[in-house]
């Protein structure tokens, strides 16, 4: 890992590098992308002939659910889970060929997280691929939500948007659990505590 | 030293159009009939305003550079000059331009045939089309971006006799080179 003040910690991804891999060869793709937009992914994604569609997915939840104590518990409300479903996705016009989903699965309520990935699963073509991160710190109380950048096909750019609670810890048979209606799963250990997990629809 | 150069750079005119800071309304200037608060956004002397307290409701077509900073509904089209939304400016439009610079809200689908500039106070919920898009930090954006060379039709000249007198302008400037038209009811 190499840190650069001004863009974050800059470290190398294997997850990113599989997806990309799986690109590989097919131009003028329709991406979404649930983090902020960024100068970075756009020039990037956009480089390589890419379509991408963005909607920035925790300031979304953050907006719509507030960032107090009761983020979790307004979550688990189904009507307003599914007016924010209806909101953020239902607008969407698929299918996409991919998704780069970073670690916003995290800061989910389970009705929430179950919506969410019902949502993408809707939204992808299958045989597309989906890049999600989770923390692996079992003991952290926080971990760190992050702005990812690309930087090239194997290479991100991770600056810290501010730490967050995780509604629970993803361990790799819930994770596999959560994406049960996914082909398969993959997963990538890092050493920063996040593990890189590309999903195929 | 430094002051002096500043004289010199200062418009003489003291028109609105030269970025004083100072709030509030503006003794209303010939020819500039919607132009009601000065701006920030460095607008050029061939550069219409419409002010913060400016509400249009309808199509603003334009052959000279645009800043908006009230609030519009409807389209916007400057195919071959930049319009610049500041910050204070909430539009509701379709907007098509050579180049489309962002700082304030925006909700619509933005097409620019040269570049769109979000910059960091910029919220725009919308789908872009553009052959360069900039982006800071900051910039808040919900909606597909494409980058792709835009095809933009050339704008049709304008007879020179005055062949439609039901139109209003909302956007004239000095050189009355500004067109707008059509306040009233938008499709969409």
């Amino acid at each position: 890992m190499s840190p650069s003040a001004a863009e974050g910690t800059i470290r190398p991804s294997a997850g990113l590098e599989q997806y990309f891999q799986q690109l590989q060869g097919r131009p003028t793709l329709r991406l979404l992308d649930l983090s902020p937009v960024s100068q970075a992914n756009v020039s990037f994604l956009a480089g390589l002939g890419h379509r991408l569609y963005c909607e920035d997915f925790l300031s979304s939840l953050d907006d719509f659910f507030g960032g107090d104590d009761d983020f979790y518990q307004a979550q688990e409300n189904p009507t307003r889970a599914q007016e924010f479903m209806n909101l953020t996705f239902r607008q969407l016009q698929g299918p996409f060929h991919g998704a780069l989903v970073w670690d916003c699965l995290q800061y989910l309520s389970p009705t929430m997280l179950e919506l969410t990935v019902t949502e993408l699963h809707r939204l992808l073509e299958p045989e597309s691929f989906l890049l999600a991160f989770f923390h692996n710190d079992e003991r952290a109380k926080s971990v760190p939500a992050s702005y990812y950048r690309i930087q090239d096909y194997r290479t991100l750019s991770i600056q810290e948007r501010g730490r967050r609670t995780p509604y629970q810890f993803f361990t790799n048979p819930f994770i596999e659990r959560v994406f049960r209606d996914f082909s398969s799963v993959k997963m990538y250990l890092t050493r920063d505590h996040l593990r890189e997990i590309l999903i195929k629809r | 030293m430094w002051n002096r150069r500043k004289e010199e750079e200062a418009p003489r005119t003291g028109s609105p159009l030269s970025g004083s800071p100072l709030p509030g309304p503006v003794a209303p200037m010939e020819g500039m009939p919607v132009s009601t608060t000065p701006t920030g956004y460095q607008a050029a002397r061939n550069t219409a305003t419409i002010g913060e307290n400016v509400l249009i409701a309808g199509q603003i077509f334009a052959k000279e550079d645009l800043v908006i900073d009230g609030q519009i509904d409807g389209t916007i089209e400057l195919l071959e000059h930049k319009v610049t939304i500041g910050k204070a400016a909430r539009v509701k439009a379709t907007v098509k331009a050579r180049e489309v610079v962002i700082h304030g809200t925006v909700h619509g689908n933005v097409e620019a045939s040269d570049k769109i500039d979000l910059r960091r106070d910029a919220h725009l919920v919308g789908d872009i089309r553009a052959a360069r898009i900039a982006i800071e930090d900051g910039a808040i954006f919900k909606g597909s971006i494409d980058v792709t060379k835009v095809e933009v039709p050339k704008a049709a000249p304008r007879p020179a006799t005055s062949a439609a007198p039901t139109q209003t302008p909302v956007a004239a400037t000095n050189s009355q080179q500004a067109m707008a038209a059509g306040a009233g009811e938008q499709k969409r």
